[in-house]
């Protein structure tokens, strides 16, 4: 009685906060039990695999320990893995910053007023419906369907970016610019499409952040004479910058692990046609570490231009 | 001479409206060309394959032929109809994509409402390691997967899907979980916390008081979720070995170049039948976002994703 009647408060909130965490705790332990048995225990098996070889047999499958042979073969031995595992960086490093560029500048398109504004908006997130990786790698094996797209161009959707980089090729090369950046020019106008199709999250996420922003905020500046210029860099982009982190990660996150990814098909058709379990879990994980390597530096790069309001 | 001076001020104000209304004018146009280019891109590769897919194999050899089909005909959905075993493959796949909707959208509103209102120690280690497990490249995982379903005598069974789904690790889970994660935050503590006063537990403030106001959300993790299941040719090609689906009666058709089975060798007409197959297979998923984009746009824009 006496007690309760001392510490009566204090004991409340601390009964409180041991209630909230048992709580939290009911609430996540669907995903704690999942990754125990379905995440951490696969993926450390796999890392014993990774210094094995993995044969099948009837009655299961037996492993013979090779220690770092899988490993020392990847990159000493095989002539291709390197090259693609670099390929696959050097395509992140140019995919990366045009799709952000691009879907970022499409949302904004996307947030202001206009007729049809949300059919526009309906159409570009069909890619991630129609470019699914079922879809291209039916395209893809087909040999016939690649003829059609060169004989009529009207298969593939690179079709039409080729197209129009043949007229810029010629533009370009009557304008004297340096070669670097006529190929850089080129070669982003005839992936046209397959920028249109990676940007299909990233607009989705920008537009969430852009109408997010309060729209009092830009009355205001509107008010005291702000361009739509100083709008957009004083405003919108400092605003969203948490959103730039996101779709980032996201984008980089996409592009390393997407089905068309050559180190990604590798990693599959190592395990399932050449039956090398051991080799491929190698390679998924050397390819794991450097993805995370690659996001914790960009992480640590790009949060510190980033603005939190609040 | 006052007058004149406000007659000036008069008209230099309108010349600038005037600007001002053609630069508007200007930038209207630019947008609908660009944002028109953007779509005919994205379109262009759908529409040339529904053409393609009611071709017969002489407009493909006939150079006059390009975008409209001289024969007509619905044969190459007829012979991709009875390759994939139709009715039978559909509603298996439907099925399967439902189900696992299901599982992974009540999972994801359970756990990331437990995110986003409780404070408990471990949660943002735990938070961490659902962000990487979306980096795991999946390969990675399907081999002991397979081992321990296989052990357990569930391949050929819904049961990985639904046990994957219950627990958040399906495909693509940790996002569902991230968005409504978000979502929860941003939804006022106020409403629970009324709920509290007036002596409801956590558990019914969840049940009647968050989860109807998170419902736009999950529908859309739901659309999400039911499109990446249909799609996926990754976790069903491995769970599955002999039940087909919709993605895995087609990749096999991506392997094989001849149809004998359906008494069709020439690679040409093969190719019209694949733009056909796929057409089957992404069709109901457009019908279905058609119909629910609207919906699904605007609530993932009011999920206020920044924070």
């Amino acid at each position: 009685m006496v007690k309760s009647g001392k510490a009566g408060g204090n004991r409340r909130s601390r009964s409180l906060e041991v209630k909230q965490r048992r709580m939290g705790y009911v609430f996540v332990a669907p995903l704690i039990v999942g990754m125990l048995v379905f995440v951490a225990f696969p993926v450390i098996q796999s890392l014993f695999f990774s210094f094995s070889k993995l044969s099948v047999t009837a009655s299961g499958y037996r492993l013979s320990f090779l220690g770092g042979e899988n490993y020392r073969y990847l990159f000493a031995v095989d002539p291709e893995f390197r090259q693609i595992v670099l390929a696959s960086l050097r395509d992140m490093l140019i995919n990366v910053p045009v799709v952000v560029l691009f879907s970022f500048f499409v949302a904004s398109l996307l947030n202001q007023r206009f007729r049809g504004r949300s059919i526009v908006r309906a159409i570009l997130f069909l890619p991630v419906i129609i470019a699914s990786g079922v879809v291209e790698s039916v395209d893809q094996g087909d040999q016939f369907s690649s003829l059609i797209a060169a004989g009529t161009q009207a298969g593939g959707g690179s079709a039409v970016g080729e197209q129009l980089s043949e007229k810029l090729i010629e533009y370009l090369q009557q304008l004297n610019i340096s070669p670097q950046i006529t190929d850089f020019v080129i070669d982003t106008v005839s992936r046209v499409y397959e920028i249109a199709v990676l940007s299909a999250v990233p607009v989705i996420i920008f537009l969430a952040g852009l109408q997010s922003v309060p729209s009092s905020l830009f009355e205001a500046s509107y008010m005291e004479g702000a361009t739509k210029w100083e709008v957009f860099w004083k405003i919108s982009l400092p605003m969203v910058s948490p959103l730039i982190l996101v779709a980032v990660i996201y984008c980089i996150i996409d592009s390393f692990t997407n089905v068309s990814n050559p180190v990604i098909s590798r990693i599959h058709s190592s395990a399932y046609d050449s039956l090398n379990f051991g080799l491929s879990s190698a390679m998924a994980w050397s390819y794991m570490l450097l993805i995370l390597l690659v996001l914790g530096i960009v992480y640590k790069l790009v949060s510190r231009h980033i603005v939190y309001h609040e | 001479m006052e007058k004149t001076g406000r007659e000036k001020w008069v008209s230099a104000e309108r010349k600038q409206a005037a600007a001002r209304r053609a630069g508007l004018a200007a930038w209207a146009v630019f947008r609908g060309v660009l944002l028109a280019g953007i779509c005919f891109v994205v379109l262009f590769p759908l529409f040339s394959k529904i053409s393609r897919s009611f071709m017969a194999v002489e407009d493909l050899y006939n150079l006059t032929v390009r975008y409209i089909p001289a024969h007509f005909t619905v044969q190459n959905y007829r012979l991709m109809w009875v390759w994939m075993d139709m009715p039978k493959t559909l509603l298996v796949t439907l099925g399967i994509s439902l189900l696992v909707a299901v599982c992974q959208t009540a999972s994801a509103t359970w756990v990331g409402y437990g995110f986003a209102r409780f404070k408990f120690r471990g949660r943002n280690a735990l938070f961490a390691a659902l962000i990487v497990c979306m980096v795991i490249p999946p390969d990675l995982m399907l081999m002991p997967l397979y081992l321990i379903f296989q052990g357990a005598g569930l391949i050929d069974t819904p049961w990985p899907f639904v046990l994957m789904g219950l627990t958040c690790t399906g495909l693509k889970n940790g996002l569902y979980v991230f968005l409504l994660r978000q979502y929860f935050l941003g939804m006022p503590k106020e409403l629970e916390e009324a709920a509290y006063v007036d002596g409801a537990g956590p558990l019914r403030a969840f049940f009647t008081i968050m989860l109807p106001g998170a419902v736009p959300m999950m529908v859309t993790v739901f659309l999400f979720s039911c499109v990446w299941q249909w799609l996926d040719d990754l976790y069903s090609s491995v769970f599955f070995q002999e039940v087909q689906t919709m993605t895995s009666a087609l990749t096999g058709l991506g392997h094989v170049n001849d149809l004998s089975g359906l008494g069709v060798s020439d690679p040409a007409a093969i190719t019209l039948i694949k733009y056909a197959g796929i057409l089957l297979l992404i069709l109901p998923m457009i019908v279905l976002y058609l119909f629910c984009q609207r919906y699904f746009v605007e609530s993932i824009e009011r999920s206020g994703l920044v924070g």
